[in-house]
């Protein structure tokens, strides 16, 4: 297909995921509706036979916050966090090729605009100020929370793109449990993982192995061979990960003390992009991460302790062969953070976090080794008001070296529109920072000692809905409309000097909708599950620095417009299946929009079957991934797998008896 | 009946015509004078282009590769050597040289098998490519469009000249030197010591080269144009930039050969027997930053690019022998070598 075609093909597609989003939107409102009405319809029922199961906390707090859900987290548990998030959240995930680097542009910001934290302490490496999410395995969490936008100001530092969380929970049963996972797939994949977690109400303990070796060796469509498209098999592209992780939970009383233990290790080759021919630069990445976070947790009368200490190390070692060049990137970072709450009245609760981030980073493009120290302090407050209203007030401000920054603060609130809690409107105002890498910072050539922080001002409107009717079906919605204005983006442009700098040079407004559906319905002995994440964003260049510029009012490089991801999956009897799909609108890839990768979607499929075996079980599951074959890109010239096909094993062993969680 | 055979032979004519226009291919662009522009596109995106402008309309004609043979130049195109009516484009990142007709821009082949290929000069029916990853000269049989053999110089290479039977290589990357090769047998007949990283280097009317040394990239010394003497392989002057942190490049020379223009804080312009560089610019930025340069071989006049922020498409800024800007166009992504046509 000519450029020309694939051009009016994405004009065409982009105009039928505009009505998609319309219908999407449609959609909401209906199950909204018609949850409504399946309520207040049968007037017999009692407002108490409702039962809200979201967990208050999320819901009630003035924040676009989501928790990724457990069936999710089981499909994807051999996949890398960015593949989780592609097909449960409403962001857009970028992968420089599968099995590349891989980031998340959420709220149309980059990859490093997003803070992800592993049990408190940050994963984002200081020199980057990003994760690659492609090293990180879903088996590393037991749950997965997603924040949109920067407006929470807990943690020491602040992201204005948004916040990814993985969790270590403290089993809820009592006894041991081992499950021994395999699989295989095409292109010579091969995964397996040991979790073993044992323990009691007072001490538990996990621990979790896994491994994984991928040949990587798809076939792809190569457009601009110069005898015609052509199919080829991807070189360059193996990759082999591994990694142990081990929590220990002690829980008294009024108090938990956990120990979280990562060491991640990954050795992968890159491949070149796809122009005219395969390139292959003969280029390796190697990965190692260590990672520790304590926690204390207390609850005494009026007051509650939350300390968090940790430490990460990393090092990223490159080989670029054929042109003989070759890194060795190093980061530690320390964070300590230790907050407490007061509770002053039953319905005042005032709060204030004092935190430290020391980063430290090493490498051949430093002159030096060079680091960096972030001390915050938060105030904040939360007020309810009959039960219904609660408002919440953050401030931050944050000590970089020896000199303050701009002032942070959220102000927002919820209320429950209905007292059964059915349904929720919250909303903030806020101004909240991110602070320059230290790549931007200490570049040799090109960072710049000087530079101010990344300043977001905007605010959020949300809707949450989430009901269990009589009948045992499960319907939840949120919407959240944000409007934001950043000001001061750092981006590298070129100088005089001949070398590219690091400078505040734009300013950026940004808008849109994010909304997430899901209804769950008893189906005889099983359950069919229906569930959707949708997001429109707009990510616009508002001002420039740049002479001439003419990317004003352009769309942000690889922000679709519009995110989609919707499963359908049943559970009945024995069996298992579901189907998912992914979808992007085009995305740009010049910064003047003049150039773009068509609209992508993918379907996924997905049928297994679960077989107890007295206090055994034996799950097997066969996989297609993209079975509509669909040729893709996420990032320009590094093609996608066609069909692909994998069979997972999974054998749990278990003795353990529910209990209440602590 | 005689209307029957009027209509009959009416429409054999128009038809035939219709033919005949068919056939015809459609030129892409202006005959007459112009130049070819390079746009080099992003780097790994792929999305190099060709462009042309038009002295004749004073326009400028965009995508010329891609919309003639439904596929994108590639990724880095840096270099356009003509052999007479077909041009070997060099396509640094894709390690291609496309070779197309140079009026219908139709492909003729695609010559693979060259690391990081750079730039190329054309002598009787061989090509020398010179390459930025790799310590090898490739040499290419123009005819049948494949690699024919190596000459290892022991060091990358960028900017090329030939002179009489010697190939000049400026070891621009990281290096210091001019290697000389001997076409004769290919073989490495010696190095001339510059300053760091000669960038460009020209030939003017009297067998003198001139290489712009940029200097190093972490501003190690103060860049410099040093005169070679192609003949004995001498160096016969040094002339110095201000100092460490100036930002020369893309020396280049007028048809005639004997005025030189350099990318310094503007566009400046010296005399073959200038003892000093000029202290002002003989054409201003104007608040942009320019890429690279190219002199006219007939009108005088000077062309220059503006990549702006090398994420965007650029700008071609055309000035007359007065320096006076007299058009400004827009090209493609990073517009950087250009290339005139008669």
């Amino acid at each position: 297909m000519s450029y020309r075609g694939i051009i009016y093909r994405s004009e065409f597609v982009q105009i039928s995921l505009k009505r998609l989003a319309v219908t999407f939107v449609c959609l909401v409102l209906a199950l909204i509706s018609a949850g409504g009405q399946d309520i207040f319809s049968e007037d017999t029922i009692t407002i108490g036979a409702v039962r809200v199961t979201a967990a208050p906390s999320i819901r009630h707090i003035p924040f676009s916050t989501e928790g990724i859900d457990n069936l999710s987290l089981s499909v994807f548990r051999f996949d890398d966090l960015g593949t989780l998030l592609q097909a449960s959240a409403p962001f857009y995930v970028k992968e420089t090729g599968n099995s590349g680097l891989s980031s998340v542009i959420m709220r149309g910001l980059s990859g490093s605009h997003t803070m992800v934290l592993w049990n408190g302490i940050p994963v984002t490496a200081s020199n980057t100020g990003m994760a690659d999410f492609a090293l990180i395995p879903v088996i590393s969490a037991s749950s997965v929370l997603v924040t949109g936008g920067g407006a929470d100001l807990e943690e020491v530092s602040g992201a204005i793109g948004g916040k990814i969380e993985l969790l270590s929970e403290h089993p809820e049963k009592s006894g041991t449990e081992a499950s021994l996972s395999t699989s295989a797939g095409s292109n010579d994949e091969y995964a397996t993982a040991l979790a073993v977690r044992t323990g009691n109400q007072r001490v538990s303990a996990n621990i979790s192995i896994w491994g994984k070796k991928f040949g990587n060796n798809f076939l792809f469509i190569n457009k601009d061979d110069p005898g015609g498209p052509s199919p080829e098999r991807r070189v360059n592209a193996s990759s082999t990960s591994a990694g142990i992780l081990n929590d220990l939970f002690f829980t008294g009383v009024s108090s938990t003390l956990s120990l979280h233990l990562w060491y991640n290790l990954s050795e992968r080759q890159l491949p070149g992009p796809v122009t005219t021919f395969q390139q292959n630069f003969r280029e390796t990445q190697d990965d190692k991460s260590l990672r520790s976070a304590l926690r204390f947790k207390k609850t005494s009368g009026k007051f509650s302790l939350d300390i968090i200490s940790g430490f990460t190390t990393e090092a990223n070692l490159y080989n670029n062969e054929t042109a003989e060049i070759s890194g060795n990137n190093r980061t530690a970072a320390f964070t300590f953070r230790t907050g407490i709450k007061y509770r002053v009245r039953d319905d005042l609760e005032l709060g204030l976090t004092l935190g430290d981030e020391y980063q430290a980073a090493r490498s051949v493009s430093y002159a030096e080794r060079k680091e960096r120290n972030l001390f915050s302090s938060v105030a904040s407050a939360v007020y309810n008001h009959a039960k219904r209203l609660r408002l919440t007030a953050q401030v931050r401000q944050t000590l970089r070296e020896t000199s303050f920054v701009t002032p942070e603060f959220t102000a927002g609130g919820s209320y429950l529109l209905s007292g059964d809690g059915r349904s929720i409107i919250r909303a903030n105002l806020s101004r909240n920072l991110k602070m320059p890498t230290l790549n931007d910072l200490f570049w040799n050539p090109g960072g710049t000692p000087d530079l101010d922080p990344e300043i977001s001002t905007g605010a959020e409107l949300g809707y949450s809905f989430n009901a269990v009717t009589t009948s045992g079906v499960h319907n939840s919605a949120d919407i959240t409309l944000h409007a934001s204005a950043v000001k001061d983006l750092i981006q590298w442009v070129p100088g005089l000097s001949g070398y590219w700098t690091a400078e505040n040079i734009r300013d950026v407004k940004v808008s849109g909708l994010e909304a997430r559906i899901r209804r769950r319905v008893p189906a005889g002995t099983g359950t069919l599950t229906f569930g959707s994440n949708y997001s429109l964003t707009r990510s616009a260049i508002a001002a420039s620095g740049v002479l001439n510029d003419k990317t004003v009012g352009k769309q942000l490089l690889y922000t679709p417009v519009h995110h989609l991801s919707a499963e359908v999956s049943l559970i009945y009897a024995f069996l298992n299946g579901g189907l998912r799909l992914v979808s992007d609108s085009r995305r740009f890839t010049t910064a003047d929009n003049s150039e773009w990768l068509p609209p992508a979607f993918r379907l996924n499929a997905d049928i297994g079957a679960a077989l107890p075996v007295k206090q055994a079980s034996v799950k097997i599951e066969l996989c297609a991934d993209n079975i509509l074959n669909a040729d893709w890109e996420s990032v320009r010239n590094y093609p996608m797998p066609l069909r692909t096909y994998r069979i997972k094993l999974l054998l749990t062993v278990s003795s353990q008896q529910k209990t209440a969680k602590p | 009946m005689s209307h029957l055979t009027g209509i009959i032979v009416f429409i054999a004519i128009i038809s035939s015509s219709c033919n005949i226009l068919k056939d015809e291919p459609e030129l892409p662009f202006p005959e007459g004078r112009g130049a070819f522009i390079l746009n080099e596109g992003n780097y790994l995106a792929g999305n190099g282009s060709l462009s042309f402008y038009s002295f004749e309309t004073e326009k400028i004609y965009d995508n010329l590769f891609s919309a003639r043979n439904d596929r994108p130049l590639g990724d880095i195109p840096t270099f356009i050597a003509v052999d007479d009516d077909r041009a070997f484009i060099i396509v640094n990142n894709s390690g291609t040289v496309e070779v197309i007709d140079l009026i219908t821009m139709e492909s003729l082949g695609t010559i693979t098998g060259i690391i990081s290929p750079r730039q190329m000069v054309i002598r009787e029916r061989k090509a020398y490519v010179s390459s930025l990853m790799s310590d090898l000269i490739y040499i290419v049989d123009i005819d049948n469009l494949v690699v024919t053999g190596t000459v290892d110089i022991g060091c990358n290479s960028e900017a090329m000249v030939i002179a009489g039977n010697m190939l000049f290589a400026a070891n621009w990357s990281g290096g210091d030197k001019i290697t000389v090769v001997n076409l004769t047998d290919n073989t490495v007949e010696t190095e001339i010591k510059t300053g760091l990283e000669p960038e460009s280097m020209v030939l003017d009317r009297n067998n003198r080269l001139w290489v712009l040394c940029t200097g190093g990239y972490m501003n190690e010394e103060i860049p410099r144009i040093v005169k070679i003497n192609a003949l004995t392989m001498a160096v016969e002057d040094e002339l110095e930039f201000r100092t460490v942190y100036d930002n020369p490049s893309s020396l280049t020379v007028n048809g005639g050969g004997d005025t030189l223009y350099y990318i310094d804080e503007g566009v400046r312009r010296m005399t073959l027997a200038a003892a000093t560089l000029p202290e002002n610019a003989f054409i201003s930025t104007g608040g942009r930053l320019f890429y690279k340069l190219a002199a006219s071989p007939w009108n005088g006049m000077i062309m220059v690019t503006d990549a702006i922020d090398w994420q965007q498409k650029g700008d071609l800024l055309i000035y007359n022998r007065n320096g006076s800007l007299v058009d400004t166009e827009q090209c493609g992504i990073i517009p950087g070598y250009m290339r005139f046509k008669e």
